[in-house]
């Protein structure tokens, strides 16, 4: 049925949750938007067609002038079978008009239901897109925009567009942070991915390294963050690595 | 009238729930995958369309849109007398949302829903608490999507709760995003 397509990429949106995003279906939309092109192909040719159909429709009554006017000589034969033959000229006009009606009407129901079909697909792949962006916001803000820290098996089900709509979005978002930093925090460097609504417990928190860092900069220092090896440091140092996976954080309880 | 936005998925799939039609005109493209929609209904069919088509087609006159069977009279009847016995997720999954759609023809269906929904939602609640039991379990089965979201954040709160009692609640955690696609 039409819509069809378009209602299958909608339960694929519908798949996006938190931690998932299955591949960017392509070749999905790739059929909604053919449908919609043909849809709209067949919309032009029906109103073509019914500018030339309401014209003759409008032309019936004139032959039936025609026929009329014809007939006078026939009323010397006598008025019933005037009438029967003026009858059937009538009733041949009026299934005539009444086919071609029938055909205007049908014609505008069919080009009503493809212009809904068209909205249809046009929303069906707006909220697709629009889910699957709302998606990669969220996962650039909880890895504290640094697109390159997307995991490859992710980035593998973004199409290309997508992967430039998260670096560019990323970006966007440092160089306003640069922009506006002395102005908002003078002294201080401005880390505004860090989580606001959740206020920190501790000023330190204990953390156990399970990939390798490398080493980072506290205000105490380098440390070197070695697999394996546990650490009691700044909370506002090793939080976005907590974020990602990098170190883990152990709650004494 | 409660129309969702333009984007929200969830209403973009109630909406695609079939109603039944009577045909005034001769329509194409209505025929099932199969076909690959160059089958023709002929006027004075009857056919189910989607919502989002029937609606708009009703309105020009096109069809004869009629009261998806979800919410026939008789339906309805049962609904009032028994809410929490129903199997929503049988009759139809997006029964709340399909519903409000649906409500703009049907004075009575919003009433109707709200009714419904009080009712059930104080067992969700329920349930949510007690855990895992065989009522529960079936119970749980029988909800339509918009009650199971309910559910689930009901769960959500009450497992944050018991995190809360073990000091835990604060412990940084690893985002969702990045546990599940580790590679």
């Amino acid at each position: 049925m039409l819509g069809d397509e378009a209602f299958r990429l909608a339960k694929e949106a519908k798949d996006i949750t938190a931690d998932h995003i299955p591949a960017y279906n392509e070749e999905q939309v790739r059929l909604v938007t053919q449908e919609a092109r043909y849809l709209w192909m067949r919309i032009e040719e029906m109103i073509a067609g019914l500018n030339t159909a309401t014209t003759a429709a409008a032309a019936i009554p004139s032959q039936q002038r025609d026929a009329q006017s014809q007939v006078p000589g026939s009323r010397q034969l006598g008025y019933s079978q005037a009438s029967q033959v003026d009858q059937q000229h009538q009733s041949q006009q009026s299934t005539q008009r009444s086919a071609l009606q029938t055909e205007i009407e049908n014609t505008n129901a069919q080009t009503a239901l493809y212009f809904l079909t068209l909205n249809r697909n046009k929303r069906c792949l707006l909220a697709y897109h629009h889910r699957r962006a709302q998606f990669l916001r969220l996962l650039l803000w909880t890895l504290h925009l640094a697109s390159s820290m997307v995991p490859s098996s992710l980035s593998q089900r973004l199409s290309p567009e997508e992967q430039n709509y998260a670096r560019d979005y990323a970006r966007l978002n440092s160089s306003y942070r640069d922009a506006v930093e002395g102005q908002l925090c003078p002294s201080d460097s401005l880390n505004w991915t860090a989580d606001g609504e959740l206020p920190p417990r501790d000023l330190f928190i204990e953390v156990r390294v399970v990939k390798d860092c490398g080493e980072i900069v506290t205000e105490n220092g380098v440390v070197n963050l070695q697999a394996g090896t546990q650490h009691y440091l700044h909370r506002s140092d090793v939080e976005h690595l907590v974020t990602i996976g990098y170190l883990e954080h152990i709650n004494p309880s | 009238m409660a129309r969702r936005s333009y984007y929200d998925i969830d209403d973009i799939l109630a909406g695609q729930e079939r109603v039944p039609c009577v045909l005034r005109v001769d329509l194409d493209g209505l025929g099932s995958a199969g076909s690959g929609g160059t089958s023709k209904v002929h006027r004075n069919a009857r056919w189910a369309l989607p919502y989002w088509m029937a609606d708009r087609l009703n309105e020009e006159d096109y069809v004869d849109m009629e009261v998806s069977p979800v919410f026939s009279k008789r339906a309805n009847r049962m609904y009032t007398a028994s809410p929490e016995s129903m199997q929503l997720r049988a009759i139809c999954q997006y029964f709340y949302l399909f519903g409000l759609q649906l409500g703009d023809m049907v004075p009575d269906i919003p009433q109707l829903l709200r009714n419904m929904f009080m009712q059930r939602i104080i067992k969700v609640a329920r349930i949510a608490q007690q855990g895992q039991n065989v009522e529960a379990l079936d119970f749980a089965q029988s909800l339509d999507k918009t009650e199971a979201r309910m559910l689930k954040l009901c769960q959500q709160a009450q497992s944050s709760i018991s995190e809360w009692h073990k000091n835990n609640a604060y412990a940084l955690k690893r985002a969702a995003v990045t546990a599940s696609t580790a590679g």
